[in-house]
């Protein structure tokens, strides 16, 4: 022993882990103390335990007193002197005890055996020991006796601390089974149910006591039975399972996904089980499902055209509708530059307005020219938007759509604008003039002055004809033009 | 002080319409026509003297020079003082009418045909500028 103090704290804690100071007395003990006095042939047995600063004695023969002042304690020297065995034949003639108490007054203690109560990693918890009111000497059977029955009561000490420890343990893990969220079970080889915990009222509405001793295979979705039994063939034969699902009938009828992880210990035929109701994974599972293929569906089945590229314009996808729009396979896209694509004349505005997607977050990219299989030019209008900080992107996302009709259309129009503007134009123009001439002139012939000579007359009404024969030339024009602005528009 | 009225108008018709209109209101001065504004800018620049007072009739289309080229060199030699334009054409957009309006030497707008009412309006305007 290499620390012979009392307040050693690894003694100390050694002797708190066995939990027996200031327990009451119990009669394996007492019966223990009892035998010992008898051996020694003394009135007094003790189990003392001392820690730094008493003695408690766990069981007391012949003596009425549970526990005594370290200092007046033989015992002490036990550990002080880290002895086994102590013997003190009169105390009145022994320096260390003829002033003590325990010696002057009752008990008068005269004659003292001890011997050290030992843990098997070697600390002294405290001492079996006889005492007697006369001084005495014991043979070597009574000591060796003695000693004998000190190990045993190390050996109960022992039992004790075991049995409390394993209680424990069970009581942590009978708390695991009952608050368990999940249903632990187990099955025996013919698949019943042995035990089952408390989750299962929850999770599939019938109480642990509504399933035990049912067969299993009877709560399992019907569908899913033979899935299950095959499964249930691989964990008997030794296979861990832990990944299997299946489907529960809820006593309402509903149906509750599970997930199972399942392990039979061979010898026993028991399986042991731990069931998840998986239900919200599921929902959530084909939510995504679904927003997965929803989305899916729109990029690949839409009209548009998606693409997502780098920041020089380098295709890292481009979706299938490509081959729809452009007549174009994804794959020849991949690698290839979108510039390359477009029209020379384009070519300029374009990347401007796609480093403008690069600084902003989205931009419109106005209609350009783009190459489609065939090599004739596509009015392609596109919406690019930045997406490099999203991860599963880091690119820019173009949008895009054919939309060559609408420019031809719209191409279409400015000319016809173009040609009703020239119509216009003639109108103000051309008719105008001659009607303003004469008004002109009949303004002049209704003048009360009377300014115009006969020939003068003659001239005007000539005047008057020519006019109108300009005006009507040029309605006749106009009608022309119209119609022909008029076919254009139609033959488009 | 002499009275120059120029005509520079290249349709017939609205030429003689014009001189009956002058000759109805009396406007005063001796009156010059040009078939377009070149002729007319070729006889200002030998011509041109401050002691006359021009009142110039201006059509705005015409072949060879037109109302506004006549404009654009006209200015470059004269002044305000003894010069008026009054811009004749069968129709213009607005903004035409309020860019002409803007140079100083136009006095008037005028939408053909000019009427006797028009040239009345034409020669008060005439003389409170040259005969005060």
């Amino acid at each position: 022993m290499a620390n012979s103090r009392i307040d050693n704290s690894r003694r100390i804690r050694t002797l708190e882990s066995y939990e027996l100071m200031d327990t009451i007395p119990e009669n394996v003990y007492d019966e223990i103390t009892k035998l010992a006095a008898a051996i020694c042939n003394t009135p007094i047995g003790l189990i003392t335990l001392i820690d730094d600063k008493r003695l408690h004695f766990k069981s007391f023969h012949g003596i009425d007193l549970n526990e005594i002042p370290l200092e007046h304690s033989f015992c002490q020297y036990i550990i002080k002197n880290d002895a086994d065995v102590l013997i003190v034949e009169d105390a009145k003639k022994d320096a260390r005890f003829a002033d003590n108490p325990m010696v002057q007054n009752a008990p008068n203690v005269s004659f003292y055996a001890g011997v050290s109560l030992t843990t098997p990693l070697g600390f002294r918890l405290g001492a079996l020991c006889v005492i007697d009111d006369r001084p005495k000497k014991l043979n070597e059977i009574q000591i060796n006796g003695l000693q004998t029955l000190a190990k045993q009561v190390v050996q109960l000490f022992e039992f004790r601390k075991t049995k409390k420890e394993i209680e424990k343990k069970n009581l942590a893990l009978e708390k695991i089974f009952d608050t368990s969220l999940d249903i632990i079970c187990t099955l025996d080889e013919d698949g019943i149910f042995r035990t089952v915990s408390k989750a299962s009222e929850k999770i599939w509405g019938y109480s642990p006591d509504e399933l035990i001793g049912k067969y299993y295979i009877d709560f399992v979705y019907h569908e899913d039975r033979f899935a299950t039994l095959k499964s249930e063939k691989l964990v008997i034969s030794g296979e861990q399972e832990t990944n299997f699902e299946n489907r529960y009938v809820h006593k309402n009828g509903s149906l509750i996904p599970m997930l199972w992880s399942s392990k039979s210990n061979t010898g026993d035929g028991i399986v042991y089980c731990v069931a998840k109701d998986i239900t919200e994974k599921k929902k959530a599972q084909y939510h995504l499902e679904q927003s997965e293929r929803r989305f899916k569906t729109l990029v690949q089945e839409g009209s548009d055209l998606i693409g997502i590229l780098d920041l020089e314009g380098n295709y890292n996808y481009v979706s299938p509708t490509s081959l729809k729009v452009l007549q174009i396979a994804p794959e020849e896209f991949i690698g290839t530059n979108a510039f390359d694509y477009i029209h020379p004349e384009d070519q300029e505005s374009v990347f401007k307005q796609f480093k403008d997607a690069i600084e902003k977050s989205q931009v419109i990219i106005e209609p350009f020219r783009f190459k489609n299989k065939e090599g004739n030019w596509r009015w392609i209008e596109t919406i690019a938007t930045n997406q490099i900080k999203e991860p599963t992107i880091n690119g820019i996302v173009t949008n895009s759509r054919d939309v060559t009709d609408r420019v031809l259309y719209l191409k279409a129009i400015k000319k016809q604008n173009l040609k009703l503007k020239e119509i216009a134009w003639a109108q103000s123009h051309i008719v105008r003039a001659p009607v303003a001439r004469l008004m002109g002139l009949i303004n002049l012939i209704r003048n009360e002055k009377n300014l115009l000579d006969s020939e003068e007359k003659e001239q005007v009404l000539n005047f008057i004809f020519q006019s109108a024969d300009e005006i009507d030339t040029v309605i006749k024009q106009t009608v022309k033009k119209t119609e022909s602005t008029i076919d254009t528009k139609e033959s488009k | 002080m002499n009275y120059q009225l120029l005509l520079i108008e290249d349709d017939p018709i609205f030429t003689f319409l014009l001189e009956k209109g002058i000759e109805a209101t009396a406007l005063e001065g001796d009156i010059c026509n040009f078939q377009n504004g070149l002729t007319a800018i070729e006889y200002l620049k030998r011509e041109y003297s401050k002691e006359t007072n021009y009142i110039i009739f201006l059509d705005l289309n015409m072949p060879v020079m037109d109302g506004w080229q006549f404009m654009d060199q006209f200015e470059k030699f004269v002044a305000p003082d003894n010069c008026m334009i009054f811009v004749l054409t069968s129709s213009a957009y607005q903004q035409d009418i309020d860019k002409l309006l803007e140079n100083p030497l136009v006095e008037d707008v005028v939408t053909k045909p000019i009427t006797d009412y028009i040239l009345k309006e034409i020669k008060k305007t005439v003389v409170a500028k040259f005969e005060n």
